[in-house]
């Protein structure tokens, strides 16, 4: 029997896949769907195969396709989460021994001073000390990097593997005791959102460094916005006016399609990221990403989208912060 | 007791591909109507392993593992079921060409599905090949000084708009529905509330590219191949499947959106056709809460249109605005306290269903930024269900009010809430595929249609039940003479009973002569 731990159900809405009614609207702003149109290996297709006697095995390709991404996740209107409806699967398969397991050690730094606004940067950004600095300077002088990446818990729930509950309570308890705790991944935004207590504003990456004028400033008509899809596609509601207003002030276009669903280029999902087998081609997501915008500039809110434009989009690329004007 | 009834045993044999065979199980229900079998028999030929090898010859795999078939057991009706024997995603146009030569040598039915968005069963298979379309779903082509796009028919209307825009175009009417697939609409008509202006989506196709039943591929328009042309199009996947679509679009223009409200809906039904006979505005249309509660939207896509309309034609018009509308049925229901439940529901619609109809994230500067989006999340958030009964009318101009207002009534008996939505359909002139198509045979300039579509609210009816009242909605079709958007499957009964023998005998020859094992969506329609 699995051990249930706090990150099973961490938001409210159903995650039972028999509550599918088959419209197959969440199809359309999926990556997989798009590359590929076969239903089977989308969100809507595994669970109708459900519905129609799949076993769980039976759907174990079509689990280790997903990147997660939550596109599908806004668009239900069944209000089903789909996001923890896959990772839930993900851990049944993986304690089935049907899914890889990556394993991961979490690194630990020495945080250079005590802060109540907490950044969890991530490794890459933790790993280029440049802008790492410039990301800093930007959040403000209260603001400083969390000793503890996560790293290892991160890849545990993309995984679906076994959360070890002392683990989460080690990573969380100091955190609680924030004012702000800033994300750079996703999918980590998206559990400390559900486990942390609501004193503690939880906020994304993109939307800290957009709080900052110069940041904006910084942006053009010309460019096309990255926003990170993973914590935006979870909190579509929430998110959507802020990114419209950006639009608005600063002319820029975003990766946002008919639906108001945020594109991803699949670079930061698990198989990229854990070299695993992937049926997402990130060169086929960066044209699609372009095709019809031409656009002079990507701003990126994620360094792993930063690398994906930077391998096949042939225009310049910058982080966020890079762009902030002096 | 002694009892006397002999029960004979089931004799269910094949029947001959087109004619319908009276039910294996049910007896007669109505004085001299024969009751005839809704869904086919499971097909179960002889002829699916050397199909299947076949085919295997030619690189093309047949998926018959259960999980992949699962998915295509029922359309978006719900209603119908059935499980195909194998499933194949189309690629190509000459791997669907080699699927249709090999069905006709082996006599394997071929259900071809887009979107599956069929109410009748009609996208269902009964055992055969399901032929997955969606597996072509490229834009090929987008021609910016023609206004033409070229695109594989598997696509679904929204991703094609999903290009277009990047481009600044738009697709000129489709279904209020996203994933509704080109090719699956244009064999079937496809209404939007511009059709008023614009006609039905087949009407939009400038050229087709097709694989006949017996495996040719043909390029087709109303010049190439016109005997094609007409044929496929409104043809319910009888005579071809298209495989590609050259469509006419145009510069998108996000859309100002104005509700009227009418106490009546015979009085919204007449303004309807005053907007519609006078092209006072680009789109159109009824959706009914209640009988107390009639929706007319009028839409534009010009600044310019819209003022015309209220310069010309709002004082026409006996709708109210929400606030007067409100005002005015406050009072109603002050006056009749029984009534509070109705009113409760009215209260609950407007609270819930009206600002899913202009979501801020889908506006700008007051305009609707994708009506499609917009209307088809509306649709299946509170439409939706495992089951949709969704049974309609298409009439001619004069037929149009006493139709709607006795599909109405009947909806009154069976659900205590439903909802009609009215729009009118632009024709062309006078085109063959008209002929035994959801284009009345009566119809001249426009055509009307309604849906009626009962809310289900999570309750389990019986399928007697639901059954039962698409029959009785169908019946005033064959009363009044009308025609039907939903054309074949459970209902195709109803098509030799509107149509009669001598037309629907010379589609049939038709279609034995293209078709001569009848393979090719098998059932449907004959």
């Amino acid at each position: 029997m699995i051990k249930k731990t706090r990150y099973d159900h961490p938001q409210p809405g159903s995650t039972d896949p028999s509550q599918c009614n088959g419209c197959g609207v969440c199809m359309l702003s999926c990556p997989v769907w798009h590359q590929h149109h076969t239903k089977s290996l989308t969100y809507c297709g595994r669970t109708r195969a459900t519905i129609g006697g799949a076993s769980e095995e039976e759907l174990a390709q079509a689990v280790r396709g997903c990147i997660l991404c939550g596109s599908c996740e806004p668009l239900c209107p069944m209000g089903i989460r789909t996001q923890q409806s896959t990772i839930r699967l993900r851990k049944n398969l993986s304690a089935r021994g049907l899914l890889a397991k990556p394993t991961a050690q979490s690194r630990t730094h020495t945080m250079e001073r005590t802060s109540s606004h907490l950044v969890i940067p991530g490794n890459r950004l933790r790993d280029n000390a440049a802008l790492a600095a410039k990301v800093l300077s930007l959040l403000g002088r209260q603001t400083a990097f969390f000793s503890d990446d996560a790293h290892d818990i991160l890849l545990t729930l993309e995984s679906g593997q076994e959360m070890n509950d002392d683990r989460l309570e080690g990573f969380i308890a100091p955190l609680s005791k924030a004012a702000e705790v800033i994300v750079a991944d996703g999918l980590l935004f998206n559990l400390l959102r559900s486990l942390l207590p609501s004193s503690v504003a939880v906020t994304t990456l993109g939307q800290a460094l957009l709080a900052n004028k110069s940041v904006r400033a910084g942006l053009k008509p010309t460019d096309l916005y990255m926003i990170e899809t993973r914590a935006y596609n979870a909190n579509r509601r929430t998110f959507v006016a802020c990114y419209d207003a950006l639009r608005k002030e600063t002319g820029c276009s975003l990766n946002l399609d008919l639906q108001r669903v945020a594109t991803p280029t699949g670079a930061a999902s698990l198989q990229h990221r854990e070299g695993l087998a992937t049926i997402i081609s990130i060169e086929e997501q960066v044209r699609w990403l372009l095709e019809g915008r031409n656009p002079e500039r990507i701003v990126v809110e994620s360094l792993d989208d930063y690398e994906a434009f930077a391998a096949h989009a042939g225009i310049p690329v910058r982080h966020l912060a890079e762009v902030a004007q002096p | 007791m002694q009892n006397n009834i002999k029960h004979l045993p089931f004799d269910i044999k094949p029947a001959e591909p087109g004619i319908i065979p009276p039910c294996p199980v049910g007896t007669d229900a109505l004085t001299g109507i024969p009751r005839q079998q809704t869904n086919p028999s499971l097909w179960d030929g002889d002829g699916w392993q050397a199909f299947v090898a076949e085919l295997a010859t030619n690189k093309i795999t047949i998926d018959e593992l259960k999980p992949s078939r699962s998915l295509y057991i029922t359309d978006a009706g719900g209603m119908a079921y059935g499980m195909p024997r194998g499933i194949l995603i189309a690629r190509t146009t000459e791997m669907v060409a080699s699927v249709m030569k090999a069905a006709q040598k082996h006599r394997v039915p071929v259900t071809v599905r887009g979107g599956g968005l069929t109410t009748e069963g009609e996208t269902v298979s009964f055992g055969g090949l399901q032929l997955d379309m969606r597996g072509m779903s490229r834009v090929l082509a987008i021609n910016k000084e023609s206004l033409t796009v070229r695109c594989e028919a598997g696509i679904y209307w929204h991703s094609l708009a999903e290009s277009l825009r990047r481009f600044k175009l738009d697709y000129l009417s489709a279904p209020l529905n996203m994933t509704s697939s080109v090719g699956g609409t244009l064999g079937v008509g496809g209404i939007d509330i511009n059709s008023p202006r614009l006609g039905c989506s087949a009407d939009q196709a400038l050229a087709i590219k097709i694989v006949t039943p017996t495996g040719e591929i043909m390029e087709c328009s109303e010049n190439e191949n016109p005997w094609w042309f007409n044929r496929v199009l409104l043809g319910y996947g009888q005579f071809g499947i298209i495989t590609e679509a050259t469509l006419r679009i145009r510069p998108y223009t996000p859309l100002i959106m104005h509700y009227f409200y009418y106490g009546d809906l015979r009085t919204a039904m007449e303004d309807l056709v005053m907007l519609c006979d006078e092209d006072a505005s680009d789109y159109t249309g009824i959706l009914t809460m209640l009988d107390r509660a009639v929706n007319l939207l009028v839409a534009f896509d010009s600044d310019e249109r819209e003022q015309a309309f209220f310069k010309k034609w709002r004082s026409r018009l006996r709708g109210f605005g929400e606030l007067g509308f409100a005002l005015r049925t406050g009072a109603y229901y002050a006056l009749r306290p029984w009534k509070y439940k109705e009113a409760l529901y009215l209260l609950d619609r407007k609270r819930t269903l009206l600002p899913e109809l202009q979501p801020s994230h889908h506006m700008h500067n007051g305009k609707i930024v994708d009506r499609t989006v917009v209307f088809s999340q509306a649709v299946w958030k509170f439409w939706g269900g495992r089951q949709m009964v969704i049974p309609d009318l298409a009439t001619s101009r004069e037929k149009f009010f006493e139709a709607i207002l006795r599909g109405n009534e009947v909806c009154k008996k069976y659900f205590p809430h439903y909802t009609l939505y009215c729009v009118g359909i632009k024709l062309i002139g006078p085109r063959e595929r008209y002929e035994m198509s959801c284009i009345p045979p009566d119809a001249e300039g426009i055509a009307y249609g309604c849906e009626f579509e009962p809310m289900l609210e999570g309750k389990t009816y019986s399928r007697d039940h639901l059954q039962s009242f698409k029959n009785e909605i169908y019946d005033i079709g064959v009363d009044m003479g009308t025609s039907y958007y939903r054309f074949g499957g459970m209902m195709k009964g109803y098509i030799r009973r509107v149509f009669g023998d001598d037309l629907v005998d010379r589609h049939l020859a038709m279609k034995r002569e293209v078709d001569p094992a009848m393979v090719l969506n098998r059932d449907v329609i004959f």
